[in-house]
């Protein structure tokens, strides 16, 4: 049966809309703007999900041989970046199925809230108030990108587009076809969890 | 959620929304009752920092660098696909 189309649906036209138009138009020698618009984009995404530098150099190229192939489904219904987002996470999310680690551990709240934390008074801890520019150096970078890529996937995709990626609860929940709702529960358990490794890092305080 | 700062229960459950907070996505009702606890309550209060802090580090995780070498495999990958048949 084909789905027919919905006269009350309004386009969404964004900055990328003209590309696109023009590429799926017949002129996909603007394939390569496109690459070159979204490359640094999807290389940092794919670099925050994978470990491994090549994997992360597999799934860029995946993903755009992806958006290649089915750039012409795209129907405008969303902004451009938010399809592209939701072919990358498919394709990432893809790879680990085919994977032999398909399974993929929950992280109760319960675990990440250390009961004689919330019990105990203390003090805001000094890592986390002291200024950020005095704080950050390679070494902290290196344990941040550790706990990230320690993060079950599907904590680790939501904080990526969340939190680095910095797309909005409702584009996450679009890109990654889940509710607001789930992307909220997910989105704080993987901030929990990141936040313990950060405090074991710093040591001891809170 | 009346604000009983002596109780860990009270406790837990602003811990399940302090995301929800600091992302300014709860009502205002509820953002009230979660600043009157934060206000008499030290460990609320540190949690709710390293949150804030660790989301900040977040941010600064990204943009990397696309090294030149995989620049210039994916230009010919591009190149190759849109001249297949």
């Amino acid at each position: 049966m084909t789905a027919e189309p919905d006269p009350t649906r309004k386009n969404v036209l964004d900055d990328d809309t003209e590309l696109v138009q023009a590429i799926n138009a017949g002129d996909t020698q603007r394939f390569q703007e496109l690459v070159q618009r979204y490359a640094q984009k999807l290389y940092t995404f794919s670099r925050r999900m994978c470990r491994n530098e090549s994997d992360a150099e597999d799934l860029v190229q995946d993903t755009f041989l992806n958006v290649f192939r089915y750039l012409r489904d795209f129907r405008y219904e969303t902004k451009f970046k938010n399809w592209l987002y939701r072919v990358a996470a498919n394709t990432a999310l893809k790879k680990r199925r085919r994977s032999k680690f398909a399974r993929e551990p929950e992280l109760p709240l319960e675990d990440l809230i250390e009961r004689e934390e919330v019990a105990a008074p203390a003090e805001a801890p000094e890592w986390a108030r002291m200024p950020l520019d005095q704080l950050l150096n390679e070494e902290l970078l290196g344990i941040l990108h550790q706990a990230i890529w320690s993060l079950p996937e599907k904590y680790r995709i939501v904080v990526i587009l969340r939190d680095i990626e910095e797309f909005s609860t409702e584009d996450t929940a679009q890109i990654l076809n889940l509710s607001p709702a789930n992307v909220k529960v997910r989105l704080h358990r993987a901030r929990l969890f990141l936040r313990d490794k950060l405090k074991g890092y710093f040591g001891r305080d809170v | 959620m009346m604000c009983d700062p002596r109780n860990p229960s009270h406790c837990l459950q602003l811990f399940d929304k302090l995301s929800e907070y600091i992302d300014g996505e709860m009502e205002e009702t509820e953002r009230r009752e979660i600043e009157t606890h934060i206000a008499h309550c030290a460990a609320c209060f540190g949690c709710l920092q390293s949150l804030q802090r660790t989301i900040a580090l977040c941010k600064q995780a990204g943009p990397q660098t696309v090294p030149a070498v995989f620049s210039t495999k994916l230009q010919t990958m591009i190149q190759h696909i849109r001249n297949a048949p």
